[in-house]
């Protein structure tokens, strides 16, 4: 599924990391077996990775998506962090969700003092969507 | 910026899978930033997505 040229670069995005990483699947119907396959390839590269799915359960789990299909990011206490997917990441979104476990995994924020201190000082919640289509 | 506060939720929306939810937010180009009243067409910098939310809490 992925090239050796991409399994050698995810190899190379985790390297040094020790945080275990944590994902949420939260299904709608039966799990695309392109991402199935992707997620299982990406589980073989990264033993830190732990990946949970279940079927999206509109009552129990709109406090952690709204919608389904999502990818939820789990946080180091195995809490739904604020990082999510509506619908399966592909394509350049993938690589975004690859780049954001690695992130996590490393435990590193790559954000500038500006912004770090604007976060720091927030007294509201923000949430933010960003709309892509899958390329 | 989510995975620095708990106080950000931030969630890539596949415009194709959710087509509704596209509609409402008026998507008709991606990526494009929602962030409450604030609309942004087109990749965004830091530190001007940083700018626009400074203002837009103002």
């Amino acid at each position: 599924m992925l090239r050796p040229e991409d399994r050698k670069a995810v190899e190379d995005m985790f390297a040094g990391g020790e945080r275990e990483v944590g994902v949420l699947v939260l299904t709608q119907g039966e799990m695309p077996e392109q991402f199935r396959d992707v997620l299982a390839e990406l589980g073989e590269l990264v033993p830190l990775l732990r990946v949970t799915q279940r079927p999206w359960d509109e009552a129990a789990d709109t406090a952690i998506s709204e919608r389904a299909p999502a990818v939820v990011l789990l946080d180091e206490a195995g809490e739904p962090s604020g990082v999510r997917f509506s619908g399966y990441p592909g394509g350049y979104e993938f690589g975004i969700f690859v780049q954001d476990l690695a992130d996590a995994a490393h435990g590193r924020v790559e954000l500038s003092p500006d912004t770090l201190s604007f976060l720091a000082d927030l007294d509201q919640s923000i949430a933010i969507k960003v709309f892509t289509t899958p390329t | 910026m989510a995975m620095a506060s708990n106080k950000v939720v931030a969630e890539a929306v596949d415009a194709v899978e959710f087509p509704r939810l596209a509609d409402l937010y008026q998507v008709r180009g991606v990526p494009r930033t929602v962030i409450g009243k604030l609309h942004i067409e087109g990749a965004v910098p830091e530190g001007q997505l940083l700018a626009r939310l400074r203002a837009s809490l103002l």
